[in-house]
This record gives C-alpha cells, sequence and structure tokens, in this order.
C-alpha cells in the first residue's frame, strides 16, 4: 500500500470547500443553528434535511443495491463497482452522520436514541438501522485495508461472518430506507398532495434502489476518466439497461399511485408545487428514461453521465419535495436555505469526495487498476487527469 | 383526564391568559411590535417565548366589521403525533392529559414541530444549547390540583377546566341553549382522535386562523400500521435475501461444474 499521494488542485479545492463549511460549522455550534441557517418554527426541516440527509442516505442505497445485485443476485459481472460502490455507501453514510450531528440542535445527546425504547417513532427506527448498517460498512469495507495491511487473521474473521453481515446490510437498508418515507406519512395535512402518500415508505425506498446505479455508474465514468482506465462500456450499458427498468417502474409507480389518490387536477394545477413536480417527474424521470432507452445512449459516456446526473438530482428534488417544498404551513411563512446551510453542506459533500479520491489512491478500490504500482517512495500518482500539479505530499 | 375549553364567544381580547402564561412558565417579556398583518394582534404567532396567543380577526358580521377573538395554544391531543414521532420519547401524554416535554431526552431532531398538526412547538434557534418550547397545559400546577395558570386568570370565563366528561357534556350544553351563539362545531372534540383542549367559536374556525380540514384518526395510526411490521419484515426479508443468495450460487456452482466437465 502507498500512502503517500500527490495533492492536485481538485484536491486543494475541496480542502478549501471543507474548511468554509468547518468555519461555518464553528459559528453554528457557538451561536445556536439560527445564526447561520435559514431553517425556522414553520419550517423546522430544510435543506439540511431533504439534501445533507434524506438524500445523502438514498445515494448512499448504491452500497446495498450494488452489493445486492453482485453478492445476492449472483451478477459477478459487475463486480469491479462493488468495492467503490461500499466505500460511497460508507462516505455518504457519514457524511449523513456528520451532517446530523450539525442538523440536530443537541447533538451531544444523540445517544439518547440508542437508549431510549419509541417504537412508534420512524426516527427511532431510522437511529438503529442506520446506525447498524454503518457499522456493517465498515465492517465490509474494512476488508480492503486488512488486506492491504496484512491483518490475515481479522481478515479471515471477518470473511467467515461476511455472508450474513452482507445479508444483514442489505436488509437493515430496506427498513430504513423506507422508515425515511414512513416519517413524512404523519404529516398528511401539511404535504402537498402531489407528495403526500401512505405509500411513502415504499416509494423512499424505491427511489434509493433507482438512485444505487446511477451513482455506480456516474462514480465509474469519473474514476475512469481521472484515475486513468479504460471504462468497461459493455458492462455499463448492462448496468444502464437495469437502470432504464427501473425508472421506469419508480415512474409508473409514482404517477400511478398519485392517480389512485386523486391528485390529477393537482398536477395539472397552475402552482409552484405543480411546476416543482414536473420538473421532478419531466427532467428527473421521463428524460433518464428516454436517455437510457437508446442503446447508443447506454454505450456513451457522455450520454451515461447525463441520464445518471438526471436521475440523482431527480431523487434529490423529490425529497426536497417531500420534506421541504411541498410543505404547506402558515401563508406568511417562507423558506429559502441561507448561504450557510449551503455552504456547511457543500463542505461536508467535500469531504466526502476528498477522502474517496485519496482511499481510491491509496487502495485497490478499483479492479481496472490494480496492476502492481510502482516503488512506495513515489507519490502516487494517477494516469488520468489527476495528474500532481503540486509536489506537495500527503503522507 | 383533565380537559380545558376555550369558549371563543366569551373571549373579549384581554389576553390576561398569555400573561399568566408567561409568568407561570418564566417567559421573558417581547418587544411590542405591529406587523403587516390583523392589526391589533402581537405576536403574530407563537414562539419559544409565547406558549399561548389570542388571535385578533377582522370579520364582517351583519353589517360592521367586528373583532373575532381565537386562542392558540397546544391541543394536548390524546394521541399526540408529536410524542409518537419523538425518537427517544421527550415527549410524553401524562395520565392527567397533559403533553409534557422533558429536556433532558431531547436531541433536537424537531420532529414534533414537522409531526405537530396544529403547528404548536417552537424552537428557540438562536440558543446554542436550544430547547422546544410549548404549552404545558401547567402540568406542575394541575398535579397539584390548581388550574392551569389561563384558567385562573380569565376575567370572563372564557376558560374552563374540570374533568373530561364534564367538559364534553357543558361544551355540548352551551351549543344546544344559545344555537344563536355559537358554530355547531367543538373544535377539538375529533380532530386527530380527540384532544384535551375544545375549542367554540361564533363563526367557522378557518376564519379565526385555526388549522381545519384534519382527519378525524389518530395520527399516529398512519406511521405505526408501517412501522409495527418492521419485525417481521426484518425476518422475511432476511430470509428471503438469504435463500436467493443460495439459490443463485449454488446455480452458479452447478453451472459452473458443468462447463469444467463437457
Amino acid at each position: 500500500m502507498n500512502w503517500r499521494i500527490r495533492l492536485t488542485w481538485w484536491d486543494m479545492t475541496l480542502l478549501a470547500v471543507m474548511a468554509i463549511g468547518a468555519v461555518l460549522t464553528l459559528v453554528r455550534y457557538a451561536r445556536g443553528i439560527g445564526s447561520v441557517a435559514n431553517i425556522n418554527n414553520a419550517y423546522p426541516w430544510g435543506w439540511w434535511v431533504g439534501y445533507g440527509i434524506t438524500t445523502m442516505i438514498a445515494l448512499g442505497g448504491v452500497g446495498f443495491t450494488i452489493t445486492a445485485l453482485v453478492e445476492i443476485l449472483g451478477r459477478h459481472r459487475y463486480h469491479s463497482l462493488l468495492r467503490p460502490a461500499v466505500l460511497m455507501g460508507l462516505l455518504l453514510y457519514a457524511s449523513a452522520i456528520v451532517m446530523l450531528m450539525v442538523e440536530l440542535g443537541r447533538p451531544w445527546k444523540v445517544w439518547m436514541i440508542l437508549v431510549s425504547w419509541a417504537p412508534t417513532a420512524a426516527l427511532y427506527e431510522v437511529g438503529w438501522c442506520a446506525f447498524l448498517y454503518l457499522n456493517v460498512l465498515v465492517l465490509e469495507f474494512a476488508q480492503v485495508p486488512l488486506e492491504q495491511l496484512g491483518f490475515r487473521r481479522v481478515l479471515g474473521v471477518i470473511r467467515v461472518i461476511y455472508i450474513p453481515i452482507m445479508l444483514l446490510g442489505v436488509t437493515l437498508s430496506h427498513l430504513h430506507q423506507s422508515s425515511l418515507g414512513t416519517l413524512m406519512t404523519l404529516i398528511p395535512h401539511k404535504i402537498n398532495v402531489l407528495w403526500w402518500s401512505d405509500q411513502l415508505p415504499l416509494l423512499f425506498l424505491f427511489s434509493a434502489i433507482m438512485a444505487g446505479p446511477a451513482i455506480a455508474i456516474l462514480e465509474y465514468l469519473a474514476a475512469a476518466r481521472w484515475l486513468g482506465f479504460e471504462p468497461r462500456l459493455s458492462m455499463l450499458a448492462g448496468l444502464a439497461r437495469i437502470e432504464a427498468w427501473l425508472v421506469g417502474l419508480f415512474l409508473a409507480f409514482q404517477l400511478g399511485d398519485l392517480i389512485a389518490r386523486a391528485g390529477v387536477g393537482a398536477m395539472l394545477s397552475p402552482t409552484w408545487f405543480a411546476v416543482s413536480f414536473w420538473v421532478e417527474i419531466g427532467l428527473g424521470l421521463l428524460l433518464p428514461l428516454v436517455l437510457l432507452m437508446m442503446p447508443e445512449v447506454r454505450q456513451s459516456r457522455a450520454g451515461l453521465a447525463t441520464a445518471c446526473s438526471l436521475i440523482v438530482g431527480g431523487v434529490l428534488l423529490h425529497r426536497l419535495n417531500v420534506a421541504v417544498i411541498g410543505l404547506r404551513v402558515r401563508h406568511w411563512e417562507s423558506y429559502t436555505p441561507s448561504l450557510g446551510e449551503v455552504g456547511i453542506t457543500l463542505g461536508i459533500t467535500a469531504g466526502a469526495v476528498f477522502v474517496f479520491g485519496a482511499l481510491a489512491r491509496i487502495l485497490p478500490i478499483h479492479e481496472e487498476l490494480n496492476a502492481p504500482r510502482p516503488s512506495p517512495h513515489r507519490a502516487a500518482a494517477p494516469d488520468g487527469a489527476l495528474h500532481g500539479v503540486r509536489e506537495r505530499v500527503l503522507t | 383526564m383533565k380537559t380545558m375549553i376555550q369558549d371563543n364567544t366569551r373571549c373579549i381580547g384581554c389576553r390576561a391568559c398569555m400573561v399568566a402564561c408567561k409568568s407561570w412558565n418564566e417567559r421573558p417579556a417581547d418587544h411590542t411590535d405591529f406587523f403587516a398583518g390583523a392589526g391589533y394582534q402581537n405576536p403574530r404567532d407563537l414562539d419559544a417565548n409565547n406558549y399561548t396567543i389570542i388571535t385578533f380577526n377582522e370579520i364582517t358580521t351583519g353589517a360592521r366589521p367586528d373583532w373575532v377573538f381565537g386562542r392558540q395554544l397546544c391541543m394536548h391531543c390524546d394521541h399526540p403525533a408529536c410524542a409518537s414521532a419523538c425518537p427517544t420519547t421527550a415527549l410524553t401524554k401524562t395520565a392527567l392529559g397533559p403533553v409534557v416535554f422533558n429536556e433532558s431526552r431531547c436531541i433536537g431532531c424537531r420532529a414534533c414541530m414537522q409531526a405537530c398538526p396544529f403547528l404548536i412547538p417552537k424552537y428557540d434557534y438562536e440558543n446554542w444549547n436550544p430547547k422546544i418550547h410549548k404549552c404545558t397545559f401547567c402540568a406542575d400546577r394541575v398535579e397539584a390540583g390548581l388550574k392551569p395558570a389561563c384558567v385562573a386568570v380569565c376575567p370572563t370565563a372564557a376558560i374552563s377546566f374540570g374533568d373530561r366528561e364534564e367538559m364534553v357534556a357543558e361544551a355540548k350544553r352551551r351549543i344546544a341553549t344559545a344555537p344563536g351563539t355559537y358554530i355547531p362545531h367543538i373544535y377539538g372534540l375529533e380532530e386527530v382522535g380527540g384532544t384535551s383542549v375544545l375549542h367554540l367559536s361564533s363563526v367557522p374556525f378557518e376564519q379565526i386562523g385555526y388549522v381545519t380540514g384534519l382527519p378525524n384518526i389518530p395520527l399516529p395510526d398512519l406511521t405505526h400500521r408501517w412501522l409495527r411490521v418492521t419485525p417481521h419484515v426484518f425476518g422475511f426479508l432476511y430470509g428471503l435475501f438469504a435463500a436467493v443468495t443460495w439459490i443463485v450460487s449454488r446455480r452458479a456452482r452447478l453451472r459452473g461444474h458443468e462447463d469444467h466437465t463437457p
């Protein structure tokens, strides 16, 4: 294992964004949430919950979807996506936890969830499942560094318990991804009819499953470009076919549910709610579905990147619509995220990307790159666009 | 179980209840600030320093515009959505009726604020160690056999307090004996499965700032029907995934075996 990596301009930019986020976080702890955020009594949850927690957890679903695809359904042609997916899941869940530590009013009390008995609270279940699943992800991913460090005995133990642990992770994911939706079923009178549904638990679970392959494809394309390997486009085309099915089924589910709840009128009404709904459906589901149904798009890097980005954006907008945008309270109340809120989320996201980028250069995450490294004394420099432009070395 | 009647037809808008509430709960005074809304009302909404407010609503009754008062305070639901949403049981409904907040358990997730159909719990966002703030039903006074502070000071007996059955009967009696004064609706009797505060009014409740159109079922049922199956779903899914894993890997193993023995 080569611990020395060259810091590129990309790394520097990410570190700068992280530093800004850290300063804002310090202000938040010293002077209260209100000093940096616009969340208020009418909108107690805003961008932090909509993006920083519920969307990050949904995107973190890449860990369990790819694991289920490869390990449970036995689609071993996608095996090279497994390690990046587990690492992404780990980092996205970790960033959701960091976000939670900023978002909670009293983060130092968060352990209270683990010593409470509150089976009627969806958040209680989300808290427990996400906590356990984070441990599962750590165990799953730990195999990579343990293998490199040569801790054979610990590695042996993990390998023995791997299958039951992996099954536990996939099961826990189904439970808490859906419970995030259960959370919102409690307020039918507050959420616009376009988004409140008693099927929200299943909609949230399904959208997390749908986000998984999209994130996996985006990561693979990015890694191929910046770490410098030839992407296996035929493999991506196969996953894109699966993704097209998932998007189509989710679209049918969401629209079918809305029609069954007699929401067609709201869908066609001239309101901002309807505009947000159509952006979500049109750009987040319909357009990527059409794109992914075209074989030439499934074979092209730019086409796949476009379609998958749209899907990820659609999942984000769905979560925001349910938790923030679709909320109707007092008519004079409003909420727009503040620069401070956005700054902190950008800092956390930059942190996750930075750690991923660093680990992808230190550890054998991508099977395509597993060719032996040159001398351990030279800083690891990727062959792709991530040329080390500075002679700074991270040790 | 104790219950309160807020009879808005008897309210004269003196706001003694707001003052008594502030002094009993030791909430600081606010700077009085008129807003671009319904004129005389202050403050505009409940917040961390105001657990109850009288709303001033300008409504044309007959030929002339008139003030019709309404009141906002925690409804102390029989099946509180806030308590059911709390992951640390910091909110609980006591046997006497109040829904009380236990500061030492609160992690500050604000799920109760999101869950409350009546938009009651408020937060002090400017505090580094914030708390949920809402009407306590003066739980400490009620435990001691006293009436809540607002009930004790109301000069026109617009607020009544007593046992549940007695109060429901009293509310029904008032509507039955003076049908011209009251609209025939006891707000809180059926809303979200019933509450420990009942409101009476001379005009429809949506005209005086109340949240209307609420379902008559207890809101926690909506999440409970999903959450109660969690252990079963866990067992079922774990078994299902284990079975699929075993079948798929066995099939792959057999196919691999065939491949090697042509």
